[in-house]
């Protein structure tokens, strides 16, 4: 009887073993398919090993959620942990992000920036946070990175950035133009054109459906001047983008192109045009991106950026995010003058001598004074020339016609009227901006060949509308 | 005149009495009543009498600063809203602002105050002498935290005019501005 039980406990250890390894197998065969799957989308990883298709995947921007926990305790609050732990599947691309970015270093996380008080009138909570004590809010206003860059974002209210949007909001010709002209009076869709064009530059004033979440038609948008529901102005996201926000980023060239370029003011094209723009093209991926604020000095590059120009600490200078900082003239407005005014609403925001004299420190500290000196007096030259001998006759007869009513009600309709709009706005500011940035392709060709045609045009108009009284030739 | 000369050391001892009074006992019971008037003047048992502070009150009553953490620490409305640098500067701005307080709850008109638009100006009647009395280990606690270390380097380095409250802007008051569209709001 003994022996027999035995016999069966045996047979059953036995049984559990084998069944028990049969399954260890399995799970190894299948393993490698699941990881597979999850390689999907990184077509470059090779499933080596299980450790290594997890590096491959963060590396992607994939779905972090497939991998092992994304467990992060240093120095986060425990709800932002939970974020974390959720949206590194829901918005892999976000956590990613902020994985590699200055703020995860320091454990600057999402509620740092997110959170805001119950009452505020953004304050918004998902499932995840009701019955809770945290609010967030998906905007965030300078105001809010203020609390940590307070010098940073100071220097941004002094600067002609600062106007971008509410500037647009002001003048009535630009509402018009868009809502009328480019929007058609469409009863539904007249808006389209700022909320796709103007305000994904300049930005718009943000308002707020019954949620308080941000409207569709005034965000997403990328504009720089954004004005936020508590008043503060300002998108720091827009040079560096959320949620990596880098230095090294807003530094390069492409940081100001995604806004400076087209027909109206083409400065990325300048620069492209300029040698400063040949050599970064040539070389600059080799170049030093991420030196300290008022660090980034000559030999961390052979050429300047947008950047090292008008916001870099080079040599004595201070770092400023004030782009008016180091100008002399207005090289957008219909006609140039010397920068003289503390207001950033101004058009003539800034202080023309100093901003000259910082400058041609930025110059010096690669180029002569005598080659700097003689490149500002073409630069000048080319802006006095511009004000003098197109914008000024080009007023005088546009006043004349407007005095003797021989313009037509619908400037955008009026030959002209589009044609001293385009020798203002397009023609004037390429022969101005690629003069003083050294684009000379832009000054000339697209500048100031154009501007005497624009001119002799419109010379044709004046005189036969003065003539004959009609605006319309026959 | 038949009056009997006080002897001299009666006098004297006479002066020593008069002159410990007036010298070591009225000051000690004059600074007892003054410090005694202060401090039962200072906090927000006293400050709420007056109608204006309901909501203030109500508001601070939820807040860490108000007591509502496990710690039960509770600080007083003068810590953060007199001048607490010196004792002169703390007493100045306690009459200058009592008086001011006073005159207006009594012969202003404090319902018709926009205290939310007054919030902007909360710069004006914070004092970070204040919040560096109890926080007085601030500079070298923050240097161990790198997310509070920038920016209370450049506070500290005197890089910002900033003050406390202009970041920390909700602090002292919790959910003040439900309190301040009404005063009776419960949670």
């Amino acid at each position: 009887m003994i022996s027999r039980n035995k016999w069966i406990i045996l047979i059953l250890l036995g049984l559990l073993i084998v069944g028990s390894l049969t399954a260890c197998t399995s799970e190894y065969a299948t393993n490698p398919t699941t990881q597979e799957q999850a390689a999907e989308p990184a077509p470059t990883a090779v499933p080596a090993s299980p450790k290594t298709i997890v590096v491959e995947m963060n590396r992607n921007a994939g779905n972090l959620a497939v991998n092992e926990k994304l467990t992060i305790t240093r120095g986060l609050d425990e709800v932002s942990q939970e974020c974390i732990e959720c949206h590194k599947a829901e918005t892999p691309g976000i956590v990613n992000d902020w994985r590699e970015s200055r703020h995860g270093h320091v454990s600057v996380s999402c509620l740092d920036c997110h959170a805001v008080e119950k009452n505020d009138p953004t304050a918004t909570q998902h499932e995840d946070l009701e019955g809770t004590d945290t609010y967030i809010s998906v905007l965030v206003p300078p105001s809010r990175c203020a609390n940590c860059h307070p010098n940073e974002a100071e220097e941004f209210d002094s600067s002609g950035h600062y106007r971008a949007a509410l500037q647009v909001e002001a003048k009535d010709g630009m509402q018009t133009l868009m809502l009328v002209h480019e929007g058609q009076n469409h009863p539904e869709f007249s808006n389209v054109t700022q909320e796709t064009g103007c305000m994904q530059c300049h930005g718009m004033r943000i308002e707020l459906d019954d949620q308080n979440g941000p409207t569709p038609s005034t965000w997403p948008n990328a504009g720089i001047g954004t004005i936020y529901p508590d008043g503060s102005v300002g998108n720091c996201s827009v040079c560096h983008t959320r949620h990596k926000f880098d230095i090294a980023e807003a530094r390069k060239p492409a940081a100001c192109a995604s806004c400076h370029l087209g027909p109206d003011h083409p400065d990325i094209e300048i620069f492209e045009n300029s040698k400063h723009g040949q050599i970064y093209a040539t070389e600059g991926e080799s170049w030093t991106w991420d030196s300290a604020p008022d660090a980034w000095e000559p030999g961390d590059y052979r050429a300047p950026t947008c950047a090292t120009c008008h916001m870099a600490g080079i040599g004595e200078l201070s770092t400023t995010h004030n782009v008016s900082d180091r100008l002399y003239w207005n090289l957008w407005g219909k006609r140039s003058a010397m920068r003289d005014s503390n207001d950033p609403m101004s058009a003539l925001t800034g202080h023309g001598e100093e901003g000259r004299a910082k400058m041609e420190m930025v110059c010096e500290s690669c180029h002569t004074p005598r080659h700097t000196e003689a490149f500002f007096r073409q630069g000048d030259g080319a802006v006095q020339l511009y004000n003098e001998s197109y914008y000024d006759p080009a007023k005088k007869m546009l006043d004349e016609l407007k005095e003797k009513s021989l313009l037509k009600e619908n400037p955008w309709a009026d030959e002209f009227q589009i044609l001293y709009y385009h020798l203002w706005h397009h023609e004037g500011r390429r022969a101005r901006q690629g003069a003083m940035m050294g684009g000379p392709d832009w000054a000339h060709w697209h500048g100031f060949f154009e501007l005497q045609q624009d001119l002799y045009r419109m010379q044709d108009i004046y005189n036969y509308r003065m003539e004959t009284g009609q605006i319309e030739e026959p | 005149m038949n009056v009997k000369k006080i002897p001299k050391w009666l006098l004297i001892l006479l002066i020593v009495i008069v002159g410990f009074i007036a010298l070591f006992v009225l000051p000690f019971f004059s600074w007892l009543i003054a410090d005694e008037g202060l401090n039962r003047t200072a906090h927000a048992d006293f400050c709420a009498q007056c109608h204006s502070m309901e909501p203030f009150w109500a508001a601070y009553q939820q807040d860490i600063h108000g007591g509502s953490s496990k710690y039960g620490f509770q600080a007083s409305c003068t810590n953060c809203h007199l001048d607490n640098s010196s004792s002169v500067a703390y007493f100045t701005t306690k009459a200058t602002k009592g008086l001011h307080d006073l005159l207006v709850e009594n012969f202003g008109d404090p319902d018709n105050i926009d205290w939310e638009a007054m919030r902007e100006s909360r710069e004006e009647y914070t004092y970070d002498s204040g919040c560096l009395s109890c926080h007085n280990n601030l500079l070298s606690a923050t240097q161990s935290n790198s997310k509070a270390f920038l920016p209370h380097k450049e506070y500290f380095s005197g890089e910002t005019d900033k003050k406390c409250v202009s970041c920390h802007e909700h602090v002292g008051h919790k959910n003040m501005s439900d309190y301040i569209k009404n005063p009776n709001a419960a949670y």
